[in-house]
Parts: C-alpha cells; sequence; structure tokens
C-alpha cells in the first residue's frame, strides 16, 4: 500500500523555473539556470533489537544562479511563489551590476552547451515508499538473527536503513531541459563487541535501488561476516612486526584509495585553490595530463556516474552537461581531470559532467560520482601467490589524508598474514601509511572482478555531503611498509 | 521590494507559528503527544580564493520536524518547504507514517512544559543581513596586506535563524539567533599555509584585517618544513586545532551513546575517569554563537558540568533517556539522540598564557589546525587526525623549526585524562569539517603518538 501523499508542489516549482531562464527582463546578467531539487527520505534505525527512530522527510525548493562575466550568485527559494524567484533573480542581477568592476572578480566567458531536452528515471522494481512496513519487518528480523550469532559478547547492534528519491528538474538560458528521478538506498550496520577487549565494526552497502536491494539473506550474510572478522580480531589477530611487506588490499580499501588519493586531488575546482579554505588542494596540477606519471602500469583509475545500479549513478550534471566515463588515471599517467562548466570556463577547459549539488539551497561542485580502479587479469588466490610473503588486509577501520591528498594512512580490520604464497593467520589492526605515488608506483597487479561501496562525500561551505560509490578489485601493493596500530 | 530587503525580512517571511499552533491543536486530538520544532534559517555566504570573488549564495530554508506518539509507538516526520505545505495533507501524511509502526522502544515526553523562557541577551544581531557589510568585510580581508602570503582563500558565512516549539504538553516559545563564522587560509606556497578563523556575533572591519594578520605573522620567516620524527610526544594545540577534537569528544558525551553502549564512557557515570579537566556547556551564555534557549522537547538550557574533579558527573540527556536512567533532563534533545550544545573546555592546571603554556611544556610539537579525525575503535576511543596548515617544533619552550605532514594518533579520553594544562578558555570555533562549537584556550596533552606517511 503506498503511503505516500504529495506533500509538495513540484509543477508549480517546475513551472517557475521555466519562466525564469528569460533573464526575467535583466540585461545585467549573461546566463541563468534554475533548479528544482526535490528529496523524499526514509530512515529506519534500529537499536539493540528496538526500533528506536522511524522519520520521514521532504525537502524541495529552487536554486536559481546567474552568471555573467566571472560573477557566479546563487540564491535559493522554497516556496514555488514566481513573485519570489523573480524578486530573487532580479537582486541577483543587481548585485551583478554592484560587482562588475570591483576588481576582484577574474572576467571569463562560459563555454557553449548542446541544448537537451531529456528525462530519465531509475525504476525501482520494488518502489520503496510502497514498502516501508515490509523494510522495517525486514531490519528488525535481521536483528533477532544477529543477536544470538557472535562467539563475543556483542555490546551493540545499530542498523540503519536509508532511502532517498531524489528528483530534479535543471533549466537553463543555453535550452538545455533536464529531468532525473533517482532512488538511493544504504544499508548501515555498526556493531560493538567484547572479549576482554572492545572491537568495533561497520557494515555499509547502497545502490541506487529501491526495496529490490533488502535482500534479507545478502544482507545476513554481509553482517555475519563482520561479526566473525569482529571475532577473529580480539580472539586470535595478533600484531605485525614494522616491516616492508607484499600488501594485498581488498576492495573496500581500493574503493577509498581512488575516491580520495585519485578522485578528490583531480577535481578541478582544488587544482585551482577554489576549495583551499573548505575542502583542501591538491598535489595535481594542469600540466600533468597527459604527462606525468603517478601510478605503476596497473593503475587504471576511472570515474564512471553512469556506471548502472551504482549509488553514486547520475547520467547529466547540475550544469546539464551529459556525463560519460572519465579515465583519470590510464596505466600510471594522469589523463582525464574532474570539472563542471563553471570551473573549467575560469581556465578555457570544457566541463566534463562533474557538477552536482546535495540539494536545491547548494551550488553545484565539482564532484565524483562512482569512482574505482579498474580490473585486472588474476584471481584472488593468484594475486596471494604472487605476494609470496605479505599482508593480505581485506577492508578498513579508520583512514585519513592530507590537504594536498597525498599522506596517507588506512587501518586495517580484517587482515592475514600472507605466507609461502597462501593465506595464514589472522593480524592485527595493520597500518599502511604512505603517500599517494609510493602506493600507486608499487600496485604491480589486480583481481579481475571490482566490487563498489557507498559512500558519503563531502566538499563546499555549508559541507555539502553527496552520495558517491568507491571501489574497485583487490590490488597487490609490492614492497611497503606496515606496522600494527 | 529590494532584495537585500527582502533577506532582512526572512525571519518573518512564514508565518510557520500559526502554521505549527494549528498542527499541534489538530493532531493532539488523535495522538497522546505531539511535539512540534519548526526554524526558518537565513544564511549568506561569500566564498573567495586566489584574492578573488568566486561565489556568493543566498537561501532562506523553513522547516518542521513532528513527532507524534499514541501508546507505544511513536513516528517522526521532517518537512521542508513550509509555505508550500497544507495542513491536511500534512495531517494525513503523518497518519500514513504512524500507522507503519507496530510498536518500538519507549519514548518518555516531558510532565508538562515551559511557555515562557528567558531571552538571552547578545545572541541576534541583525547585521549577518546587510549585504554590503558582508562586502566591506571581503574587501577589508582581500586588501589587507598579507605580507609573503601568495594567495587567500576562505569563506565569510552569516546567518541567522528563529526557532519555534510547540507541544501538546504545553511548552511553547519561540528565539532567534545569528552568528558569523569567517575563515581565512593562507598560502605562501603549496607546503606552508595557516588558517584564522572567527565564530562571533558580532564582527567587524579590523576583525576581518586581523585575521589576515594572523595568518600573515604565522607564516612570517617561515620556510623549509621539515617531517615529524614517528615518536610519543607532547603536543601543543591552538584553539581551533584542538577544536575538531572536542566536537569528537561531545558525542561521547551524549546519553544516547552512553546508553547504547558505544560510548568509551559508557559504564563510568559519577566514577572517578581520572581527569584533569573541566568539560561543560553552557547554552546561556550572553553574546554567544553557540546559545540556545530551548532544547527539542521545549525544556529550557543550563549550564551542563560533564566532567569536573576526576568524575564523569552528567552526559547530555533528553527527557527519555534521562527517567532511564533515573535523572532529569537537562535540556539537550534531540528527540532520539541528545547532544551538547558546544563544548567548553580547561584543564585543572592553567598556564596563564600561551608562552608560559609552552615553557611548561618544553619540547613536543604545535599544531594549529586539524582534519580528518577518524576513530579506529570506536568503543575503545582510538583515533587518528591529521595535520592541516604549518606546525612547529617546541624545543626549550619555543616555537622553532615549521612542521608539515604529522599525523596523531591518540585516544579519546586523552583529552580529558592526559592533558598536561592549558589557558583559559578565550576563542569559539568550528572548524570546517566537525559540527559542534566550543569554547577553549590552548592545550597541551601528554603521549601523544605522532607519524608521517611521508
Amino acid at each position: 500500500m503506498s503511503t505516500d501523499v504529495e506533500v509538495g508542489r513540484w509543477e508549480d516549482y517546475v513551472d517557475t523555473a521555466s519562466s525564469l531562464t528569460g533573464f526575467g527582463g535583466s540585461q545585467d546578467i549573461s546566463y541563468v539556470d534554475a533548479r528544482v531539487h526535490e528529496k523524499r527520505s526514509v530512515t529506519i534505525v534500529v537499536n539493540n533489537g528496538q526500533l528506536v527512530a522511524f522519520n520521514r522527510s521532504y525537502e524541495a525548493g529552487l536554486g536559481i544562479r546567474v552568471f555573467s562575466r566571472g560573477i557566479t550568485l546563487y540564491g535559493s527559494v522554497s516556496t514555488p511563489s514566481k513573485s519570489m524567484a523573480e524578486y530573487v533573480l532580479d537582486g541577483l542581477a543587481k548585485r551583478i551590476s554592484n560587482l562588475r568592476g570591483w576588481g576582484r572578480v577574474d572576467e571569463y566567458t562560459l563555454h557553449d552547451v548542446p541544448s537537451e531536452d531529456v528525462e530519465y528515471v531509475v525504476k525501482e522494481e520494488k518502489p520503496f515508499l510502497d514498502n516501508i512496513d515490509d523494510s522495517i519487518s525486514i531490519l528488525t528480523d535481521l536483528d533477532k538473527a544477529l543477536r544470538d550469532v557472535a562467539s563475543i559478547e556483542l555490546l551493540s547492534r545499530h542498523i540503519v536503513i536509508n532511502y532517498t528519491l531524489e528528483r530534479k528538474f535543471f533549466t537553463s538560458s543555453d535550452q538545455v531541459v533536464v529531468s532525473s528521478t533517482i532512488p538511493r538506498i544504504t544499508f548501515f550496520a555498526h556493531f560493538t563487541g567484547k572479549d576482554g577487549e572492545f572491537v568495533s565494526k561497520n557494515v555499509l552497502l547502497g545502490a541506487s535501488q529501491g526495496a529490490e536491494f533488502l535482500d534479507y539473506d545478502y544482507l545476513l550474510s554481509q553482517c555475519r561476516e563482520r561479526i566473525e572478522a569482529m571475532e577473529r580480531v580480539v580472539k586470535e589477530a595478533k600484531p605485525i612486526p614494522i616491516d616492508k611487506y607484499n600488501v594485498i588490499v581488498g576492495p573496500e580499501i581500493a574503493g577509498i584509495i581512488a575516491h580520495e588519493a585519485v578522485g578528490h586531488p583531480f577535481e578541478l575546482d582544488r587544482i585551482l585553490g577554489m576549495e583551499g579554505a573548505q575542502a583542501g588542494e591538491s598535489y595535481v596540477s594542469i600540466s600533468d595530463v597527459e604527462v606525468r606519471r603517478i601510478g605503476s602500469e596497473a593503475v587504471t583509475v576511472v570515474d564512471d556516474p553512469t556506471y548502472p545500479g551504482a549509488y553514486g549513478y547520475y547520467l547529466y550534471d547540475d550544469d546539464g552537461m551529459r556525463v560519460s566515463a572519465r579515465v583519470m588515471i590510464r596505466e600510471g599517467v594522469v589523463k582525464t581531470l574532474l570539472s563542471n562548466r563553471f570551473v573549467a570556463s575560469r581556465i578555457g577547459m570544457r566541463g566534463n559532467g562533474s557538477s552536482r549539488a546535495s540539494s536545491y539551497h547548494d551550488e553545484p561542485l565539482v564532484r565524483m560520482g562512482v569512482t574505482y580502479f579498474q580490473e585486472g587479469e588474476y584471481s584472488v588466490d593468484e594475486l596471494v601467490e604472487e605476494a609470496g610473503r605479505g599482508i593480505f588486509i581485506k577492508d578498513y577501520t579508520e583512514w585519513n589524508i592530507d590537504d594536498r591528498r597525498i599522506n596517507q594512512r588506512y587501518t586495517g580490520f580484517e587482515a592475514y598474514l600472507i605466507q609461502n604464497g597462501r593465506l595464514g593467520p589472522p593480524v592485527k589492526y595493520p597500518v599502511l601509511e604512505s603517500t599517494t605515488w609510493e602506493l600507486l608506483s608499487r600496485v604491480s597487479a589486480a583481481s579481475s572482478e571490482i566490487e563498489l561501496f557507498p559512500g558519503f562525500c563531502g566538499k563546499g561551505d555549508p559541507m555539502q555531503v553527496l552520495p558517491v560509490s568507491l571501489g574497485g578489485p583487490h590490488l597487490l601493493i609490492n614492497n611497503i611498509l606496515v606496522g600494527s596500530r | 521590494m529590494e532584495f537585500d530587503e527582502l533577506l532582512r525580512s526572512a525571519l518573518g517571511w512564514r508565518d510557520l507559528d500559526e502554521f505549527i499552533q494549528k498542527l499541534v491543536s489538530r493532531l493532539s486530538k488523535e495522538f497522546d503527544t505531539v511535539i512540534v520544532n519548526g526554524e526558518i534559517l537565513y544564511s549568506t555566504r561569500i566564498r573567495f580564493s586566489n584574492y578573488r570573488h568566486d561565489l556568493t549564495k543566498h537561501m532562506v530554508e523553513d522547516s518542521i520536524d513532528v513527532m507524534v506518539k499514541k501508546g507505544k509507538s511513536y513516528t517522526t516526520v521532517s518537512l521542508d518547504s513550509v509555505s508550500t505545505l497544507d495542513l491536511d495533507s500534512v495531517v494525513d501524511f503523518i497518519r500514513k507514517s504512524f500507522r507503519l509502526i507496530d510498536r518500538q522502544e519507549e519514548y518518555i515526553p516531558p510532565e508538562a512544559g515551559f511557555e515562557t523562557y528567558d531571552i538571552i541577551p547578545g545572541v541576534y544581531n541583525d547585521s549577518v543581513f546587510d549585504q554590503d557589510f558582508l562586502y566591506r568585510l571581503l574587501e577589508a580581508i582581500l586588501s589587507t596586506d598579507a605580507g609573503g602570503v601568495e594567495r587567500l582563500s576562505g569563506i565569510i558565512s552569516a546567518e541567522a535563524g528563529r526557532r519555534l516549539m510547540a507541544s501538546s504538553y504545553g511548552a511553547s516559545g519561540e528565539y532567534k539567533y545569528s552568528r558569523f563564522n569567517i575563515r581565512v587560509r593562507g598560502f605562501k606556497d603549496s607546503e606552508l599555509t595557516a588558517t584564522s578563523s572567527i565564530l562571533s556575533t558580532r564582527v567587524d572591519e579590523e576583525d576581518a584585517e586581523s585575521m589576515v594578520g594572523e595568518v600573515s605573522s604565522r607564516l612570517e620567516g617561515v620556510d623549509k618544513p621539515v617531517l615529524p620524527e614517528r615518536r610519543r610526544t607532547r603536543v601543543v594545540f591552538t584553539p581551533d586545532a584542538f577544536s575538531n577534537l572536542l566536537s569528537y569528544l561531545s558525542s561521547m558525551l551524549s546519553a544516547y551513546n552512553y546508553y547504547t553502549g558505544i560510548s568509551v564512557f559508557s559504564g563510568q557515570l559519577g566514577e572517578d575517569i581520572g581527569a584533569r579537566a573541566l568539560v561543560y556547556d553552557d547554552p546561556r551564555m550572553e553574546n554567544s554563537p553557540a546559545s540556545i534557549t530551548f532544547d527539542e522537547e521545549g525544556v529550557p538550557t543550563r549550564k551542563t558540568v560533564y566532567i569536573e574533579g576526576g568524575v564523569l558527573r552528567d552526559l547530555a540527556f533528553n527527557n527519555t533517556l534521562a527517567r532511564r536512567m533515573g535523572r532529569e533532563s537537562n535540556g539537550h534533545a534531540g528527540l532520539i539522540i541528545p547532544h551538547m550544545h558546544h563544548v567548553v573546555y580547561r584543564c585543572d592546571d592553567v598556564a596563564r598564557d600561551e608562552e608560559e603554556l609552552l615553557k611548561t611544556v618544553g619540547e613536543g610539537i604545535y599544531i594549529t589546525n586539524l582534519w580528518y579525525t577518524r576513530y579506529s575503535n570506536l568503543r575503545e576511543g582510538s583515533l587518528s587526525t591529521m595535520q592541516r596548515d604549518v606546525g612547529f617544533l617546541i624545543e626549550d619552550g619555543e616555537l622553532t623549526k615549521p612542521v608539515i605532514g604529522a599525523r596523531l594518533s591518540l585516544n579519546i579520553k586523552d583529552l580529558v585524562v592526559n592533558p598536561i594544562l592549558s589557558t583559559e578558555p578565550t576563542k569559539w570555533s568550528l572548524p570546517w569539517d566537525v559540527d559542534t562549537p566550543s569554547y577553549t584556550g590552548y592545550v597541551a596533552l601528554e603521549g601523544v603518538v605522532v607519524t608521517t606517511g611521508f
């Protein structure tokens, strides 16, 4: 039974947005776009068997962006009122007029874009908003099943489902009209256990899907796997001496490396210093493209928001540009930066579909979508054999990276010694602390299948948190320093 | 109407109070408990980089959060864009949402409400709406001589809000607040950087200029930075740097995390935890950028001391968790997850000033900014965090060589059990990547592990 109701006025917003792109009669602006951005969300939280939160939320509004010769202003309204939107547009136009000649603005013009008139919809096989009661049941049943699964004391089981149906209508004075509807769902669990010492582990899974994503058996197996790993960490795992090892990292760590050490520093606004006081800067420069080698030939890293079903999926960005796969690093060499129309135009480049905003009251920024290391040709067993002596680190419990995306650390959770080309006993909290170029240059092989994970990526001010995907295959990294926490 | 005038009147744009009262009245006929929190939020943000304006954005957002409870079940609904909503359809939406819930953990509302609240002086200042003033602040920043600083980036954030609350048990009220949050980051080159920030209800052009002066003086004469040696050492944090860590400490002091067993302090309420610092929040501080008149249950806020005299004395409670643990709410709801409104921190041993603190510390590392703080084991409290901006070696109580690339590993408990000393709290801070503001001074910690990936 559908429990959704029309609490907003989508058509009114669309009508108002469409009326704005004629500039509102102003001569002061050369470009206008308007984005209707609506999100319907459901959050279900079960803690230690109790349903502690069931929240439904709805937000909708209109973001208006104006541009003239290097000046960009953004305003938003949470009403479809045409007169209010026109007040805002008129006010932005007047401010542009005031700022012209100020001397604090670099003049540039926007590159042209093809006209578009498209709509795309990601269909849910099992629409979440019609199946909320089933989803609650899955969560509570899952918690019951997990209660007795561990041989250590499970102090806390915290399980969350979050679903968002994101709907956008973008229109601009460049005859671009794009409508989209994308459902996104995540399953998050945090477990805390004790067996002499405390141990904590997260599970995060997600996709651009509806309730069909919530397969009970799949979720149960994923949770059991992590809980069993928690048991091994506290009961069996031993620290290792700090030394150089051949290291295999799993897709979860490959993904966070791809996102943090490649995706972020390849964002053009960072490279130009525009996120300097917020999300930071980059080790990459524009002159690196097609020239600089930063990894071995086994390293190819892609951002492809069109990856079907991925949590960070989209087809058109919030500048109304079609996106396709961007190969950021091919066989170790810098190939493509992530950019959008507004930032790329500053330096005479073209945007490549990376403009994303998290809500109607946020301006689009250069963002990732689905970022991953490309697969290789090895099986995981072959990688282990190839490693000979080393460490297999399946997933992480902690990571961080510096402002320019060079100095990074990943603390492993489930990890094993590799002895004579075979997996050995568990290793306790191995720490891989290195630089981007050391890591990327020592990758010697990759497994043949990739796995993607959802992520929540932050940038801008106030921080805009966006759905992304990150992942990759298993990677073999040779002769790198690993210690224990 | 002129745009600036429109923004200035933003907090009165909606008949939000009338809508909320009608909603409570309607829902009270069919539910045992109804709580509605509403807010109109205005903000203007001006972003700049490389001494140039990048973007200005204006936002006015109105929203309500509704909780309804009947018997053993409750649900919450959050709705944005209240002006687009029709009362009947909202009531219908809440009814349908509630029917999905069978039975759940108990929610215990306050027994009675408060209809009047004290106004906290100095927390609202309408200069945040003055658009010309905001551009004058930017001009003051960009035109101040920054010495050898090659690039300046940052943001001027001006925001104001009007919060309203009504309930079926009599709590009802509203208040306004405003604040500026300005950040300026200077780049001498790609490695040597420094940040200055202001979080305040009031600023002027001189404040803006002084931020550039702070950045400039920190980078003056600084070159050839060194990488840190891997070692366990003493670390001195500036207020901005320590504020990042205090935000993570605050979540450990939420009664929800404590009760559900994921706080590093779980099971230790009322016990001597070996702390040598005072931790409290005082949401009724005058002229504060982090004051709150009442919480989401309409309970008036009050000063709450969490850690004092070595003992974990209190947690941030809402009514449900307070009753469950045999206490009274102390005005920190979150209906589900209570939270500290901010963190005020001071060590038991207090230095007269930064210079005396450095002399006492003698040897160690001086950290001016942090980010990417991440737990490796939440329940255990172990974490690492990343240096951002230039730091310095401390040798013989003096700042000497510039340091970059340090990663600090510690336990969140170290903030209260392993401090050496601090200065008195003097500065409000809200770093870019955390949620909870803090008021602190310079703080020195013992036994922090320093490593680097370089």
